[in-house]
């Protein structure tokens, strides 16, 4: 059995009457790098600020390495990166390599400044001072602050935003390194192809709710879905879902809309079969319904 | 045997650690030492090196002017540091993220109020010292060393206050507004504090109110001891009032900014 890093167990997090975050249950283990792909707004950051507690949910448990996450935070056990707006997220003043002795001090057992220094590639910056590093070394600064500790759970969101992408790609590459140590990583992100290529789980966020948890590549593939949509006010749901290759059938208002994951097969089919219809459209479907499709291969399994 | 047992670190403790953080990255702003500074130090030698003033020969509050204004130069200077020292810095770190990146390490939030209220009540007494090296070297007025040490302690511990004040404000302004507050906080409090000029030129309404001020306090503190009047418990009790008051809106205060530090 691996070893559980981080457990929620239908995590609610409300603020007023808006419920960002509706029923999460999610076990991450050691060794996983999992990417929490969304849509701005699907409460992928009210999800991180519980995992961190920063937040303190509105209901369910949040566990980080069997304690309360406030807890494990007060132990050193987590590292964070998050999104600082437009600010820096870093104490004005200070040298690189004077901010990452006084971070590491802070915790129990924190990596050695030098090794946090080495794998974040600062190594050549370390008199530089922190108001005066270019997009890239902040965020390699800021990933540095993160890794002091030398967590068992690293917390990164949307960690590239900004950044050009040879920083991406270096960023990446750090951060891949460091998780193959056999840390838990769990990144925010609402780009596929930046959970594609560094997670190998994702899981889905959709209006506070996970649509979807899985292998990298089952997402790849619900994110190959194409949309049929036409109108077919008799059509019946039943027929429908017979059809070559679909995923999933809504209709309203006698506007049929099918998930297919082989649009040609999908249409072809539709003009043999009996079912009168008229607007035949295809599109490329949004991520969003990318996913839906995924949650009734799920369901249908 | 365990190999991998960590080396062996020898740490200073916490406290300590965060002053020197703190104070180095204070001290490396020149703003800081201008803003808190500036105002005293000219004050006090414009008015002092103004010879055809009648000023000098003034009695004022039991001693002579140019020993009483030394000591409202020196409380000024220590309040305008224990308030930088925070505020403005504070203000501006919460609105970068900092804040919350220390949230998120063991630090914990006593061992990080105590850092800075240390900070500021560090820097104060470097002002004080400074403000007062320079009257020395400047007035040379004939003070026993007692009444030194004792204006330098009232300035540094009656900082106090001005170190509560200027975090609360620090949490509760925006990085913008946060430096202006600040600096029209320190004049109107030291002004109405009779710190410029003394109380007695004020109306008698507006000597109730001073006395109410922390500003007025702490000068009084060392007033007194400069005119050999013995010690008055209110100043410290008026000065320990305000410490208490702000200090509770501050902790207040960073508990409910946690709350909003995450969208």
């Amino acid at each position: 059995m691996t070893a559980e890093i981080l457990a929620l167990r239908d995590v609610r997090k409300s603020y007023g009457t808006l419920e960002a975050v509706s029923g999460i249950s999610l076990r991450v283990d050691a060794g996983e790098t999992l990417a929490l792909l969304g849509p701005n707004g699907a409460g992928k950051t009210t999800t991180l600020g519980v995992i961190l507690g920063l937040l303190s949910q509105s209901s369910g448990e949040v566990m980080v390495l069997g304690r309360a996450a406030r807890r494990a935070v007060a132990d050193g056990l987590v590292g964070a990166l998050l999104q600082s707006g437009t600010g820096s997220g870093l104490p004005p003043g200070t040298r690189v390599g004077e901010l990452i002795k006084f971070m590491a001090s802070l915790y129990p057992v924190p990596l050695p400044p030098p090794a946090v220094l080495e794998r974040a590639g600062l190594t050549s910056l370390v008199g530089r001072k922190v108001d005066r590093l270019s997009g890239g070394e902040l965020q390699r600064t800021r990933f540095a602050l993160a890794i002091c500790g030398d967590p068992e759970l690293l917390v990164l969101d949307e960690p590239t935003v900004g950044l050009d992408v040879p920083s991406q790609r270096s960023f990446w590459q750090t951060v891949r390194a460091f998780a193959a140590e056999g840390r838990a990583v769990i990144f925010a992100t609402h780009y596929l192809a930046e959970a594609e290529e560094n997670a190998q789980r994702v899981v889905v966020l959709n209006q506070g709710r996970i649509v979807a948890d899985g292998p990298v590549t089952d997402i790849r593939d619900a994110a190959a879905t194409k949309q049929v949509r036409f109108n077919a006010p008799d059509a019946r749901p039943e027929i429908l879902r017979e059809l070559p290759a679909v995923q999933g059938v809504r209709a309203t208002n006698g506007t049929v809309i099918l998930d297919s994951t082989d649009a040609d097969a999908t249409v072809r089919g539709l003009y043999q079969s009996s079912i009168a219809f008229s607007g035949l459209e295809v599109t490329a479907a949004g991520l969003e319904e990318a996913f839906l499709a995924l949650t009734s291969q799920e369901a249908s399994r | 045997m365990i190999a991998s047992a960590p080396a062996a670190r020898s740490r200073r403790p916490l406290l300590p650690r965060l002053l020197r953080f703190e104070l180095r990255r204070v001290l490396r702003r020149p703003s800081f030492l201008i803003w808190t500074l500036a105002f005293p130090v000219v004050f006090y030698l414009s008015t002092y090196a103004n010879p055809t003033d009648n000023l000098h020969a003034r009695t004022t509050y039991g001693t002579t002017w140019p020993v009483f204004f030394m000591v409202s130069m020196c409380a000024w200077a220590a309040i305008a540091a224990a308030f930088n020292a925070g505020g403005g810095r504070l203000a501006a770190e919460r609105a970068n993220g900092w804040i919350r990146q220390l949230r998120l390490t063991p630090l914990p939030t006593w061992a990080y109020a105590a850092g800075e209220i240390l900070t500021g009540v560090t820097l104060a007494l470097v002002a004080t010292l400074v403000l007062a090296a320079i009257a020395a070297a400047a007035a040379r007025p004939s003070l026993p060393t007692a009444t030194w040490a004792t204006v330098i302690l009232a300035c540094w511990l009656g900082s106090l206050p001005f170190t509560a004040i200027g975090i609360f404000i620090g949490l509760v302004a925006s990085s913008s507004t946060a430096q202006p507050i600040m600096i029209a906080t320190i004049l109107v409090l030291n002004v109405l504090g009779g710190l410029l000029v003394p109380l007695a030129a004020f109306p008698h309404w507006l000597r109730d109110i001073a006395k109410v001020l922390p500003t007025y306090r702490l000068g009084n503190l060392g007033w007194n001891a400069v005119a050999h009047r013995p010690f008055d418990p209110v100043d410290a009790a008026v000065l320990a009032a305000y410490t208490f008051v702000f200090a509770a809106l501050a902790a207040w205060r960073y508990r409910t900014d946690e709350r909003r530090s995450i969208g």
